[in-house]
């Protein structure tokens, strides 16, 4: 080798060297940038339980901002008339400065979706608050009372996953392009290079998610058809919890689940030892983690310190959490509640009710009834059965606990989950009571609007419309019309599997024999002050 | 062992640096930079640092059983040697700190007694070969200390990727097994062969 190749090629190895020394910098550089993009925040648990990280990461935060105006039609079904994506879906307007805006239940971290790894660019995720929370109108021209840990009575959650969907599913309207030329005409400022290569990252694996799940879940409804209650048949303040679970855990489409369930009010969780309406879970740790495994998160990401500590947090929150007081909510709109009718229908509830769900005791806590927390069969109780019947309700847990690895720090105890080692329950819990009147709808369908139509006072109705949060204090639950208007939009009709509004006949089947209106009356105003 | 007094390590060539410090820099800068697309980016990069040390240790473990010995040939070792520990301690990082958030009690739980221990002495002692061949160059080379903590990593590396995770590691495995057991093979074959009248 003469000496001008040596020379070369010692330049060459210099130079190798030298490249190689910068990318181990880059590298090292990158990594210290990355433990930088997280940064936790300190909350008490009623903050974090409104605006914490659950591991529930969906769209990087300026995504989330530009979507409804690169797909109108999708997040404005009813047309730009009926107002926007928020009043749409029933989701709880946020306050500007807070949460970045974003609407009740939307928290804003820097993680990514499913492995939690750190993102120089925001994302937007759901928690606990986004079903758990609601408003209470008292009048049409009312705006609402916020009512943390209430079930949310106007969110139609699955109709706006499909309209997320579609979009993410439509690979010429939605790019990189296209998402920062509307999140500049939005917000007047630039994305800046690491944005867009997280974005472009995040859509690349969330279209291919989307498009690998569709054998699975099927694809998308858009536009009109997702107000279509022959199509989407959740609607407002509902959800088909196991059919998520089914897909997610066992990888099969549960095309035949008709196991709805209703948001429903997370007040006082002291008072409950078993949860879900069929009381299968008893730790309720494992209940929230199975809640936030259904709607996105993963072991993985579970396990990062902040966002279990914001689980944890919002299960502290509810332990105490104290639901409304009719008497006080209704006090502006001049309702009251009949003193001497209430303590009639106290000794009713006594006669034919607490011995189920327990009464509120003198120093407020929950006098617990002697049936309280106990399973009845659905066929006993005459409730419609879809919801503890459906397919793979007798494997799903053995398949959900056999997700967690052994050495999990969030593994459940097989015990707390049935159908298990403590038998299995194929009917429905009784529960404490406790600010009834804001659990409506009521039954764990959501089928029947008042607590008038529960106690068989009125007759229940067959069909009706739902969407909006305006209460109707005289039947003590929601204001349902028998017609669709803007807001209520969806077409309950209890005829359809999965959403009858027979059954749980107490004290007394609607004119059967013993039925009584006036104690009936008397009860419902009794009622209204648990 | 040979008896007679061993050469002390060269110097090492810059074109031997390169062929060995490019890369390790390369494969390091994947096996962190690729976890970025994975679910668990901490268990990622625990286990794809390791194949990066599983690799060049292979490296190492196959020049220092093969027959005969040189200057040449011990910085090469050296050289691998160093870059496996390297991404070994990269690994060893994302694991103890990562994963079990720098708690040795939580190391303990999670690996049981055995492999905690067993993991703690390769690095520590894995460490302080390296730094004696770097320090001390005249020092014997194949000693038994240096030969009973190349079996073991050999061991731990071995059991690790074909026995405990299998899936693609398994394969860096079963050719860090081939490559040690052809460069034993030529060993004892020279051996045999010199003892031969």
């Amino acid at each position: 080798m003469n000496a001008g190749t040596t020379l070369w090629l010692r330049r060459l190895q210099i130079a190798a060297i030298a490249l190689a020394v910068l990318l181990l910098a880059v590298t090292a550089v990158f990594l210290f940038l990355e433990g930088t993009w997280v940064k936790p925040v300190e909350r008490g648990p009623r903050e974090a339980f409104l605006y914490g990280s659950t591991g529930c990461e969906i769209m990087p935060l300026p995504v989330f901002q530009v979507l409804p105006d690169l797909f109108p039609e999708h997040f404005q079904p009813a047309g730009p008339q009926a107002g926007d994506w928020i009043d749409q879906f029933g989701f709880i307007r946020g306050r500007p400065g807070v949460n970045e805006g974003l609407p009740q239940g939307f928290a804003v971290s820097h993680y990514r979706p499913r492995s939690g790894a750190p993102s120089p660019v925001a994302f937007v995720g759901v928690n606990c608050s986004l079903c758990h929370t609601s408003t209470i109108k008292r009048s049409a021209a009312d705006p609402g009372v916020f009512v943390p840990g209430m079930g949310s009575t106007s969110l139609d959650f699955i109709a706006w996953v499909d309209a997320v969907r579609s979009a993410v599913l439509d690979e010429k309207r939605l790019t990189l392009a296209t998402i920062t030329a509307a999140y500049g005409r939005k917000t007047g400022r630039r994305l800046g290079p690491l944005d867009r290569l997280m974005i472009q990252a995040w859509l690349s694996g969330a279209r291919q998610k989307a498009k690998e799940n569709l054998p699975k879940v099927d694809a998308p409804y858009g536009g009109a058809d997702l107000r279509n209650a022959e199509l989407m048949p959740n609607g407002p303040s509902r959800t088909q919890p196991f059919r998520n679970l089914v897909r997610n855990i066992l990888d099969r489409p549960a095309a035949n689940d008709r196991a709805f369930g209703k948001f429903p009010a997370l007040y006082e969780q002291k008072n409950r030892d078993w949860g879900q309406f069929d009381g299968t879970v008893h730790n309720r740790v494992t209940r929230s983690v199975l809640a936030a495994l259904a709607v996105g998160a993963t072991l993985d990401n579970l396990v990062i310190p902040d966002i279990t500590g914001t689980v944890q947090k919002s299960i502290d929150y509810s332990l105490d959490l104290k639901g409304p007081s009719y008497q006080e909510l209704f006090r502006e709109q001049g309702v009251t509640v009949d003193a001497a009718r209430a303590e009639r229908g106290r000794a009713v509830y006594r006669a034919h009710c607490a011995s189920c769900h327990g009464e509120r005791a003198a120093d407020g806590s929950w006098a617990k009834g002697k049936g309280q927390g106990i399973v009845f069969a659905a066929d006993r109780l005459g409730t419609d059965p879809e919801r503890v019947s459906f397919r793979y309700y007798d494997t799903l847990a053995d398949s959900l606990f056999a997700q967690f690895p052994p050495k999990h720090p969030l593994r459940p105890k097989r015990e707390d989950m049935r159908p298990g080692p403590l038998g299995r329950t194929h009917g429905y819990i009784s529960y404490a009571l406790e600010s009834v009147f804001s659990r409506a709808p009521y039954f764990h369908n959501g089928s029947v609007p008042t607590l008038a139509e529960v106690i068989n006072l009125k007759p229940r109705r067959e069909v009706f419309y739902r969407g909006s949060t305006l209460y109707d204090p005289v039947d003590v639950g929601l204001a349902v019309p028998a017609a669709p208007d803007r807001v209520s939009y969806f077409r309950f009709d209890t005829r359809a599997r999965g959403n009858s509004n027979r059954g749980h006949d107490y004290p007394w089947a609607y004119q059967g024999p013993g039925w009584d209106p006036k104690a009936l009356a008397d009860l419902l105003e009794f009622l209204k002050t648990l | 062992m040979p008896s007679t007094p061993e050469p002390p390590f060269p110097r090492i060539t810059l074109g031997q640096l390169a062929a060995t410090f490019v890369p390790f820099a390369v494969l390091l800068f994947a096996a962190l930079m690729g976890a970025e697309a994975a679910q668990n980016l901490t268990m990622t990069r625990v286990r794809t640092a390791s194949w990066v040390s599983l690799a060049f240790f292979a490296v190492a473990f196959c020049l220092y059983l093969w027959p005969g010995d040189s200057p040449r040939r011990r910085s090469w070792w050296l050289l691998a040697w160093t870059f496996a520990l390297l991404a070994y301690l990269v690994h060893f990082g994302y694991a103890f700190f990562g994963t079990h958030h720098g708690s040795l009690r939580e190391v303990w739980q999670s690996q049981r007694p055995l492999i905690a221990t067993s993991n703690f002495l390769v690095t520590f002692w894995w460490t302080a070969d390296a730094a004696l061949a770097w320090l001390r160059p005249t020092g014997s080379w194949r000693g038994v200390a240096r030969t009973l903590i190349h079996l073991l990593i050999f061991v731990t590396f071995f059991v690790s990727s074909v026995v405990l995770f299998g899936g693609g590691a398994r394969y860096l495995g079963l050719a860090l097994a081939t490559a040690a057991l052809i460069s034993l093979g030529a060993r004892l074959t020279r051996r045999k062969g010199a003892l031969s009248p």
